[in-house]
């Protein structure tokens, strides 16, 4: 018989030896070495032995046993060379074409490189030389590979870092074949004249860009750069100094290649003495309300060596403001600051803009907003980005009593009603206790085709001021417009439908609104799309041949005179579907049993999308309703599961006012 | 007991302990239908997390445990359990959401998913091995109303356990699969007074499982203290089972070929010569359990039962920034891709030669991270002047963590009237938060890591205020610990009640239950999220649904040996939160056309039962309709990230069921099991896409997924066994057991079977059948062998050994499972991304030594 405590002591036994296992299972890692030891390698060649193997017409292999030692002058980190590096020693560079990406991380500059040639490829592109790991086809023609990542390891050795090559500092004449794949610098350089302001490549379409490059007193040259570099959308300087970068070459032209903007520095006066408009580093700052009062009508100059500073109060995004357009605020007052191009500064961004000399006019002349214009966009610099400005809360009759104070400055109105108008499209009154304003919005807005609160809802907006012969607000975005209560009724709305809170999908069951399919069984349904629901259609993928669905509002009283607006969309189009129709002797069952008259609102259609798959929010404009008593409008959809006969169609907002 | 027949006691009692065992198979199965792993931070590189991680867990580790308790009998069960587990038999075909789970009346199914994560009280066999009341199908349980595919109710009260345990226990095993060595102990002391203790405790573990690069680390702990008193009973319990383990990842057949061989994991690499897995799963989520139990009368009970779990649970995996992706299965890097076919070769000999070439660089990570050049990060965190100039790590391994807190409080009635009739009913409230998000675990020898997403980066280059993952703290910089990418909480309440009677006439039994329902969840951000500012933060609207079932069941005794029976039912399940927003990781915005599955469910059967002959036959029918399905996978023709959610999914599942076990002579018998199966879908369901990073939707309605007729996938859909027993009076026994299995299909992604997809593939050729047609997994067959025997010490003290050895005819070209890539190539060429397998092990074993003292 075992002892009583025998087993609690045979239990914690087993339980303590757990822990004396613990060990067992080690799961904690000690940080790798680092790389970076020199290597013992001898090479047997150099780049330009290596380069002279290259037959002059094909891609040649190299069958011999070579190795060359580099180092890596430009890598794939910017993203100005992609899938490639340039590797150069005393006798010159080539380009190594690489089948992977972020290289960098394995070969930066600076790195010794080690390169077992054995099985490589030697091609020329455009004079230039490269080395590759295998020929692909393409379009029935040999093309150079690159090394491939897993092959990578044990041709292309890494060894010491850091070894930065010195760059050689020629001329921009004195380029040459072979230098070509050279890490050079070329001194006393600046962009031309004609390019300052403009970013280094198109970063928004991703496309390459050609800028040119001029020294004093000698040749010009290209400087290319890739949409994809991560500077791409930076600003060239407009000073002058000096540039780095791998000479190359395509359709017989030299080209510079940087490796990111630190190969750039140009911060001195360029040839002709002049600053280049980037401003001489010595000008003083002055309140914008100082500037606008040196304005004396006509084409006034700005003092010599000022610079103003605020922060935007425009928007560029949504088109409400001209894109060479800013409005800028600071303590004293605001103005427009018109540059000579497209401008990327963002609302809430604060910048610096060197204004020394520029004419200073308003737009239209005589009664329009004062501007600075014709700024070169070199001029502006950015601060900081992200600010605020608090709207000054004012009635609009503050705002027409102290016009000149207040414009090009950001001001809230509250307690304001917004007629004239279903959509923001064009001027809406601005209605307060105190008096009427326009709020204008350009055609081109993203929002000008949204439906405005106009049906007599308070209102509260914040806005820039502006004129355009005569005082007029302009809001940015229509996060501007903030209904506050009430209205709606103001109109007298028979039918006021967004078709908010429809499950997707399902047909349309909203209140006293009817469908019907006449042929087929597509019906109308609801449908969404980030938050907007919508009545829908569509043919495609339908189990119906002939689809003609019918959407029938609510019963309209035509007692007084009606207006019916809604917007549409079309999808996927490929024909124009729907018809808009009215009837008054309809009895809210018997649609084939009505009378029906067919109005001609406006209706997306195939010339409506101009990106992607579907169009943008078409309004219909303001339709009235003929005939009197009491009438419905018709939705008639028409169509098929034909490819050629399916678009997708979207009716919402369909409001029937007074 | 809630069987409908006398005398199945037995049989129920260890079909059930093999049900449990069965559906521990399937808990790691989550299924490429699911996704449970989807964390998604926004990022090129974390694709594959978006496809299933299907994990070989603890399926096979209990069958010594079960089977050293060693009573009764269901050939079916057993052998679904033992013998088709190891490739991932699924029985009907059901997905492990389909049972619930109690432990002294606490339920433990995951509010989020249905599903029970059993690594929950891993390793405490000794104390779980006894299972009070399992239902199968439809049966009624005096417990619970049960899921579609009945329940398990666990009682594990320190007195059953006293009564059960023999004091102490200790024992040994030793294994080739998940892990090599487990250790368990287990203490139920003697006490008086009406009081009782069991004390459990067990250690797992393995530098490497069977899988290259798979360490196993696991502990567990049980602590139960009961007290009887006149007609109460009051207990708590205690577990928790904190472990870590490196994960096995799935592999297309290239990288197995290359490797040489089909056990190869891509998930780990050398670090300072050591294998370090990129994936390592870490849990511990201990479970408190106080119940109270009270029986008035002979026939009548009241047991109440709280509980709260709480602990972490995540799950490491690598994600970079401004580098290239790590993954040494990466299509890019892989021989299939280069376009040389000279070159191709060279990447096949070089990575066939080269282990390293397979496997993660660590060292290349580190050096990546440590000799980049310092970033300066302007205003960091949001702290105007704040500037910040450091090592910006690349690469880092980072946690992605379900960090659950659950309470559950059940109370369950029962009463009988007369000897005929009883009734039993029960009501529960159930209240889960988890905290999803991810971690900074390791920055690789880097000094910080920035939050942003790179999908803006490259998608919305000039909107660059989109980029942070949390406006309120713009540029974020992150240390290890840091919370990063995405933050919020799932909220799911859940409130029911259950009435059920049973009534048992001399010929007949019959039973009737019905239950109600209201779960209701939402969604709490706790990042305000640059691409989705109005609907990231804070509380999102709640969701709530009302959900019903009922189910009735009759049987007929022919005699004391033959039974016929028929179950039927109906039930609505509401939709899993993991699938009812299109991103919860960025916003709340809801899955399209949100709606309750409807299950309806029949099952009929025959049973023998005579001292030489024991044969069972099942047939059973279920429709399950509106199932809904939500993934976020890299889109190749729309070029982003994108959310997929399918709905209208409707499935059927029939089949029979044949379990036989004969003595013939001598201590021989021979046994049979049988499942033949049809698991299918039988609609055509609708796909929405929308992108990841943007509100824009991408095309709203993403057409038709042509899939009627496409099978469950992911187990065999028919299983054959046979096999011998040899029972020797001297204390052992062996098992030898042939198996078969059949129709197996890989799971499929629905992107392919919608028209946009096949457009571009023309019709006819070889790629048009690659594309749209469901893999079809080779036949396979195993061999098993099973010996036992115990020894006697004496009084009352035994000694067992047991051995398990599986697949012994080394079969390692079984599939077990596996998914197509959710990226499909836009240009329609379908062996781009080609399909990812899992392969079950080859020849294994599990040998245990165990003291009864």
């Amino acid at each position: 018989m075992m002892k009583n405590t025998f087993k609690p002591f045979l239990f914690f036994l087993l339980l303590g030896s757990v822990f004396v296992f613990h060990s067992c299972v080690d799961q904690d890692f000690d940080e790798p070495p680092g790389d970076g030891a020199a290597l013992d390698i001898t090479p047997n060649t150099n780049i330009a032995a290596l380069k002279a193997l290259y037959n002059g017409g094909s891609i040649t292999e190299i069958t011999d046993d070579l190795i060359i030692e580099a180092v890596v002058t430009a890598d794939d980190e910017s993203g100005n060379f992609y899938k490639k590096m340039v590797i150069e020693d005393e006798t010159g560079g080539i380009e190594v074409l690489l089948n992977f990406t972020d290289a960098y991380n394995d070969y930066p500059v600076g790195r010794q490189v080690y390169i077992y040639c054995q099985g490589l490829y030697l091609d020329v592109y455009n004079d230039v030389t490269q080395l590759g790991g295998g020929i692909y086809q393409d379009n029935g023609s040999d093309r150079l590979d690159g090394v491939e990542e897993n092959l990578a390891p044990s041709i292309i050795l890494g060894g010491l870092r850091n070894q930065f090559v010195t760059p050689k500092l020629m001329n921009i004449s004195e380029a040459n074949l072979g230098d070509l794949s050279r890490l050079v610098t070329f001194e006393s350089t600046q962009f031309i004249d004609g390019e300052i302001g403009l970013p280094y490549a198109d970063a928004i379409n991703l496309f390459s860009v050609n800028r040119n490059i001029e020294q004093c007193n000698d040749g010009g040259m290209i400087l290319r750069s890739s949409g994809y570099a991560d500077f791409a959308s930076d600003i060239i300087p407009a000073g002058n100094g000096s540039v780095t970068g791998i000479l190359s070459a395509f359709g017989g032209d030299y080209q510079l290649f940087i490796r990111n903007v630190n190969d750039v520095n140009m911060a001195d006066t360029r040839c002709d003495g002049s600053s280049g408009g980037g401003g001489t580093g010595n000008e003083v700052r002055v309140d914008i309300s100082q500037l606008r009062d040196e304005f004396n009508g006509g084409a006034s100059a700005a003092g010599s060596e000022v610079k103003i500073q605020g922060t935007v109060i425009s928007d560029r995004i949504f088109q409400n403001f001209q894109s060479r357009n800013l409005t800028i605020q600071d303590g004293s007052g605001g103005i427009i600051v018109r540059f000579s191009a497209d401008h990327t500064f963002d609302m809430g961004d604060e910048v610096e803009i060197v204004v020394s000399g520029q004419e200073l006019s308003v737009f239209p002349d005589p009664d329009g907003g004062l501007q600075v214009n014709n700024v070169p966009l070199g001029n502006a610099t950015l601060i900081s980005s992200g600010n605020s400005v608090t709207p000054n809360v004012i009635t609009v009759a503050d705002l027409l009593a102290d016009f000149d104070n207040l414009e090009s400055t950001l001001v809230e109105i509250q307690g304001a009603t917004l007629t004239g108008g279903n959509t923001y499209e064009g001027g809406l009154d601005l209605t307060d206790a105190t008096g009427t304003v326009t709020m204008w919005t350009q055609f081109g807005a993203f929002f000008a085709g949204d439906l405005a609160p106009t049906n007599g809802e308070e209102v509260t907006v914040v806005a820039v001021v502006g004129e355009y012969n005569e005082p007029q607000l302009s809001i940015r975005t229509t996060d501007d417009v903030t209904v506050t209560g009430g209205g709606g009724g103001g109109g007298g709305c028979d039918v006021d439908e967004d078709w908010t809170g429809g499950n997707d999908n399902n047909v349309i069951d909203a209140l006293d609104w009817v469908t019907f399919d006449e042929e087929g069984t597509e019906s109308w349904k609801y449908s969404s799309f980030s938050g907007d629901s919508y009545a829908q259609v569509s043919g495609f993928q339908s189990t119906s041949t002939d689809i003609k669905s019918w959407l029938i509002t609510p019963a309209i009283d035509l007692s007084t005179p009606k207006t019916l607006n809604f917007n549409t969309i079309v999808g996927y189009w490929d024909h124009d579907p729907v018809t808009v129709w009215v009837s008054t002797d309809f009895d809210g069952s018997n649609v084939l049993g009505a009378t029906w008259t067919q109005l001609n609102p406006i209706l997306a259609s195939g010339s409506d999308v101009t990106s992607g798959n579907f169009s943008d929010k078409v309004n219909s404009g303001d339709v009235s309703i003929p005939g009197s008593g009491t009438a419905h409008i018709a939705f008639v959809y028409e169509g098929s599961n034909d490819a050629n006969n399916d678009t997708l169609f979207r009716v919402d907002d369909i409001q029937v006012c007074e | 007991m809630a069987a409908q027949y006398s005398g199945m006691k037995k049989l129920k009692l260890l079909s059930s302990l093999i049900v449990i065992c069965c559906l521990a198979a399937n808990a790691q199965d989550t299924g490429t239908t699911t996704l449970p792993d989807t964390s998604i931070t926004g990022n090129i590189p974390i694709i594959s997390l978006s496809e299933t991680e299907l994990e070989m867990e603890d399926e096979l580790e209990s069958i010594s445990g079960v089977l050293s308790a060693g009573t009764g009998n269901d050939t079916w069960s057993r052998t679904a359990a033992f013998n088709w587990g190891a490739v991932r038999f699924r029985p009907r075909g059901y997905y492990n959401n389909s049972t619930e789970i109690y432990i002294n009346g606490a339920n433990m199914n995951d509010l989020e998913t249905g599903g029970t994560y059993w690594s929950a009280w891993g390793g405490l066999n000794d104390v779980f091995r006894y299972k009070s009341d399992v239902t199968q199908g439809l049966d009624a349980s005096e417990y619970t109303f049960g899921g579609l595919n009945g329940s398990a109710f666990v009682n594990i009260g320190a007195h059953k356990q006293d009564k059960r345990g023999n004091g102490l226990r200790l024992s040994y095993a030793n294994t080739n699969r998940n892990y090599s060595h487990r250790l368990m102990a287990t203490w139920n002391p003697t006490l008086k007074n009406g009081w009782a203790l069991s004390l459990s405790a067990s250690r797992r573990w393995a530098e490497e499982g069977y899988i290259q690069g798979t360490f196993y680390d696991a502990y567990s702990y049980f602590v139960g203290v009961e007290k009887k008193y006149g007609n109460h009973t009051t207990g708590l319990t205690f577990f928790g089972a904190p472990n870590r383990r490196g994960k096995q990842g799935a592999a297309i057949q290239e990288m197995y070929d290359i490797a040489g061989t089909n056990y190869y994991n891509p998930y780990w690499g050398y670090q300072n010569g050591d294998k370090r897995n990129s994936r390592v799963a870490k849990t511990h989520q201990p479970v408190a359990i106080l119940h109270h139990i009270w029986e008035p009368k002979e026939g009548t009970r009241l047991q109440l039962s709280g509980s709260f779990q709480s602990g972490r649970n995540g799950s490491s995996r690598l994600d970079w920034q401004g580098a290239r992706d790590p993954r040494p299965d990466y299509y890019r890097y892989l021989p299939s891709y280069v376009n040389d076919p000279q070159e191709a070769q060279e990447v096949w000999d070089a990575m066939a030669a080269d282990e390293n070439l397979r496997q993660i660089d660590w060292e290349y990570m580190y050096n990546s991270n440590r000799f980049g050049t310092p970033e300066t990060i302007m205003n960091a965190n949001g702290v105007e002047g704040n500037n910040i100039t450091g090592l910006r790590s690349k690469y880092i391994v980072s946690e992605t963590r379900y960090d659950k807190n659950k309470a559950d409080f059940n109370a369950i009635f029962s009463t009988t009237f007369n000897e005929k009739v009883s009734f039993n009913s029960g009501a529960y409230y159930r209240w889960q938060k988890t905290h999803n998000h991810n971690v900074v675990d390791d920055l690789l020898g880097g000094e910080y890591w920035l939050d942003v997403d790179n999908f803006v980066e490259r998608d919305f280059p000039d909107q660059p205020e989109l980029l942070n993952n949390d406006i309120r703290t713009p540029n974020k910089v992150l240390g290890e610990g840091d919370t990063y990418g995405y933050s919020y909480y799932s909220n799911i309440n859940k409130t029911g009640a259950w009435a059920q009677t049973q009534i048992s006439l001399n010929k007949f039994d019959f039973f009737l239950s019905g239950n109600a329902s209201i779960t209701n969840f939402w969604r709490t951000g706790n990042f305000q999220n640059g691409r989705f500012p109005d609907s990231s933060l804070g509380e999102s609207e709640k969701q709530n649904f009302l959900n019903f079932g009922a189910k009735a069941g009759a049987t007929y005794k022919i005699n004391g040996r033959n039974y016929l029976y028929a179950n039927g039912g109906y039930m609505t399940r509401p939709p899993s939160y993991r699938e009812a927003y299109l991103s919860p990781r960025t916003r709340d915005e809801l899955a399209p056309g949100l709606t309750s599955e409807k299950v309806m469910t029949t099952e009929g059967g025959f049973i023998h039962n005579s001292p030489n002959i024991k044969v069972r036959l099942t047939g059973y029918f279920t429709e399950i309709h509106d199932g809904i399905n939500t993934m976020s996978f890299y889109h190749d023709s729309k070029q982003t990230f994108v959310n997929y959610t399918v709905n209208g999914i409707d499935r059927r599942h029939f089949g029979l069921e044949y379990g036989m076990e004969a003595d013939i002579v001598g201590g021989f018998s021979a046994n049979a099991a049988l499942a033949l199966g049809q698991y299918y879908y039988t609609s055509r369901p609708t796909a929405y896409i929308s992108q990841d990073n943007s509100s824009e939707s991408l095309t709203g309605a993403g057409g038709t997924v042509y899939q009627k007729n496409f099978y469950i996938p992911n187990s065999p859909q028919q299983a054959y066994s046979a096999g011998v027993k040899y029972s020797s009076p001297k204390f052992w026994f062996a098992t030898l057991t042939f198996n078969v299995f059949n129709e197996t299909y890989l799971d499929f992604n629905p992107d392919r079977r919608t028209a946009a997809t096949v457009e571009p593939v023309e019709y006819g050729t070889e790629d048009w059948e690659t594309t749209i047609n469901q893999e079809r997994l080779k036949s396979q067959y195993t061999l098993d062998l099973f010996f036992y025997k115990s020894f006697k010490l004496g009084d009352n003290k035994f000694a067992s050994i047991s051995l398990g050895m599986s697949n012994i005819l080394n079969n390692r070209e079984i599939i077990t499972g596996g998914f197509e890539q959710l990226r499909f190539d836009d240009e329609g060429d379908p062996n781009r991304f080609p399909n990812k397998y899992y392969y079950a092990y080859g020849t294994n074993y599990f040998a245990g030594l165990t003291f009864r003292l």
